[in-house]
């Protein structure tokens, strides 16, 4: 299976290795598979699986992943620090966690961090708040500096996991 | 023929512009009849409320005041001010709010703009709960044992032991369930007495008590009526026994319970009290209806029901525009023809009103049901009902939507009407399952749990059933929904809909670890 569901449901782990081709799903429930036809219809995932057909609908929150299937809703956290370790690899956007003025920038393009270290350093209501390494990657690209004012949400640092 | 009366003849238009003082799915209704009736709406919003549906409902919208209910929505002042600025000349109060409100309707009435329900006499009358009490009591009504007034601990203290214990402490002057509690020892009562009168206060700005013994078990069961200060006539009742800390989650037409002796009884109870209080517009009588058959007048609501769409599904009639045309100054027979018409069964004066099948509702509200009930606030980000004929949504909300915490958890009313009881009931639950709403913790899965129940299959629904049983816990999420997700997941991220319009911004979304330095 190359690729995962790493999420977390009312604190417990729900891992669940998976594998796409085209519109064909199949994941690896431990004891069991499930094959299906997903495709998307709008808001809705028409899921066929055998000559059962359901619909889902799925959302991702700004910490949470949401789906909803017959009328149930679920509601998963994201797991991701386990994602990272296992080895998923994405890119990471440090992105302005509110609206206020770069006070350090201690990023430089192309560096090796490690989890934990600091990035980029706002202020913002008389308060400063570090912004750290969510993982360990390389810095691949800076898009502010010292003094700058930010918007919230705007892109800081991106990070690419080391290969 | 009064001035109102003339005018109503000579005019097509009842009003010429109508303000809608309310939010949410009753904002959202009451404009979608003005606008088939031609008539022009302003709906008013408090500034948590700018993107709100309701909003966009009308042909104009008024920003009225801040996010508490207390400097919007609940201000007279603000609001009047609006109806003069747009020229409207009736004012909808909706329910909650203003509607039960017998100041603010005299207030209306000395500004010349119609209060589209009760003159504030009426609404005095029988709005208030203590007064109705009486009144009914005067009537020969059956009244639950109690007290209409309880000024101090100990004076309930005393009332309560001259009916019994347990016994009910409610608001006199709201509804909705704010200012209720059931109080079951003399020591129970002070920190009950104390927090009835507190949410009495802030709900109502009215802090009066009133006692009653607590009629156990019970069923609720209610009577509407439509009046026109004259005439009285009831439509029929409505049984809405599942509720949870005293609010209505479900509602249904006809109940399984009313036989046609107890349906008959009850509607002359409601006729009388309408009659005596020469009301105009619509009302509900609502009652406790015990085991053994006896009911028990509760208390009257001068206003429109949030549950009136179940009568508006068996009747065929439009009960907002029945409102309108009867402040207007229209009868009955005439607010009954015109009203029945929008809803295809159109009903000739002085024919018999028929009322067809069954409806239920259920109530979709932002709430964990399997935490206390507790209101959920967040965002919306995937909205998507189910349509189908004999289903009807009435909501106040959209897809990208923020709930604020500062109003009722409601979100929308789902109902549906069948040929019979089992057919509203699957029904309703095709179109609870066939609905997806995600980014807020709703009732949802509860609502289907309730429908499920063998309890509610026989009918065997009682004021305390939902608060007294364990319901199932949250399920394990089905493979055909870690299916979706993995699809979802595995979008090419250009692709992604949902995810399109509503996180890609959030700085939360990649963020990582940060804090204070």
């Amino acid at each position: 299976m190359s690729r995962r569901l790493a999420l977390r449901r009312g604190g417990t782990p729900v891992t669940v290795p998976y594998e796409r081709k085209g519109d064909r799903i199949l994941l690896d429930l431990g004891d069991r598979r499930f094959e299906a036809e997903v495709k998307r219809e709008g808001s809705w995932f028409r899921v066929r699986s055998g000559e059962s057909v359901t619909r889902c609908a799925v959302a991702r929150g700004s910490r949470q992943m949401w789906v909803s299937c017959e009328g149930r809703t679920y509601v998963l956290d994201e797991d991701r620090p386990e994602a990272a370790a296992k080895g998923a690899a994405s890119t990471d956007e440090i992105r302005a966690p509110m609206t206020g003025r770069v006070v350090q920038v201690a990023a430089e393009k192309g560096a090796s961090v490690r989890e934990g270290d600091l990035l980029v350093t706002i202020e913002a209501m008389k308060m400063e708040f570090r912004l750290t390494a969510p993982e360990d990657g390389i810095v691949s690209e800076v898009r502010c500096g010292a003094g700058v004012r930010v918007e919230l949400g705007d892109l800081l640092v991106t990070l690419e996991p080391r290969t | 023929m009064s001035p109102a009366r003339a005018d109503y003849a000579a005019r097509r238009k009842p009003f010429r512009k109508v303000l809608v003082a309310n939010r949410g799915e009753i904002a959202v209704r009451v404009c979608r009849t003005l606008r088939e009736m031609g008539i022009p709406s302003v709906t008013v919003t408090s500034d948590a409320d700018r993107g709100a549906p309701h909003a966009r409902a009308g042909d104009e919208s008024v920003a009225i005041g801040p996010a508490p209910a207390a400097e919007s929505y609940l201000n007279a002042s603000a609001i009047l001010d609006a109806a003069r600025r747009t020229g409207a000349d009736a004012i909808h109060p909706g329910y909650g709010f203003l509607s039960e409100n017998a100041t603010f309707a005299a207030e209306c009435r000395d500004l010349g703009v119609v209060f589209i329900g009760p003159a504030p006499e009426s609404m005095a009358r029988l709005g208030d709960k203590s007064a109705a009490r009486r009144t009914a009591a005067s009537l020969g009504v059956p009244v639950v044992p109690g007290a209409e007034e309880v000024a101090s601990v100990e004076r309930a203290v005393t009332e309560a032991e001259r009916v019994g214990f347990p016994v009910m402490l409610k608001a006199s002057g709201g509804g909705g369930g704010r200012g209720m509690r059931v109080v079951a020892s003399a020591s129970e009562m002070n920190a009950a007495y104390e927090a009835a009168r507190r949410e009495a206060a802030s709900a109502f700005g009215n802090d009066r008590l009133l006692l009653e013994k607590y009629v156990h078990p019970a069923r609720h069961v209610e009577v509407q009526i439509l009046a026109d200060g004259r005439e009285a006539k009831a439509l029929g009742e409505r049984e809405c026994s599942l509720q949870r800390r005293h609010q209505k989650l479900v509602e249904e037409s006809p109940s399984a319970a009313v036989g046609s002796k107890t349906r008959a009884a009850m509607e002359n109870a409601a006729v009388t009290l309408a009659q005596a209080a020469e009301y105009a517009g619509v009302m509900t009588a609502e009652f406790l209806l015990g085991a053994d058959g006896s009911f028990y007048f509760l208390e009257v609501n001068t206003r429109l029901q949030v549950e009136h769409p179940v009568t508006e599904m068996r009747s065929g009639l439009d009960l907002v525009r029945a409102q309108i045309l009867i402040a207007a100054g229209g009868s009955v027979a005439e607010a009954l023809a015109q009203a029945g018409q929008a809803g295809g069964t159109a009903a000739k004066p002085g024919a018999p009103l028929s009322l067809r099948g069954h409806a239920i509702e259920a109530r979709l509200c932002a709430e964990d049901a399997h935490h206390g009930f507790l209101p959920q606030t967040g965002k919306i980000l995937v909205l998507a009902w189910h349509e189908e004929e004999g289903v009807r949504i009435d909501s106040g909300i959209a897809q990208g939507q923020s709930l604020s915490p500062y109003y009722d958890s409601l979100l929308a009313k789902i109902i549906a009407h069948g040929r019979d009881r089992e057919d509203a009931r699957t029904k309703l639950l095709r179109a609870l399952r066939g609905t997806a709403l995600l980014g807020v913790v709703t009732n949802q899965s509860f609502l289907i749990d309730l429908l499920e129940d063998e309890s509610f299959v026989r009918a065997e629904t009682f004021t305390h059933t939902v608060e007294s049983r364990q319901w199932p816990a949250p399920a394990e999420i089905p493979d055909t929904g870690l299916a979706a997700l993995a699809a979802f997941s595995s979008e090419p991220r250009s692709a992604g809909g949902a995810e399109e319009d509503t996180d890609r911004y959030s700085p939360w979304q990649r963020l990582g670890a940060w804090g204070r330095s």
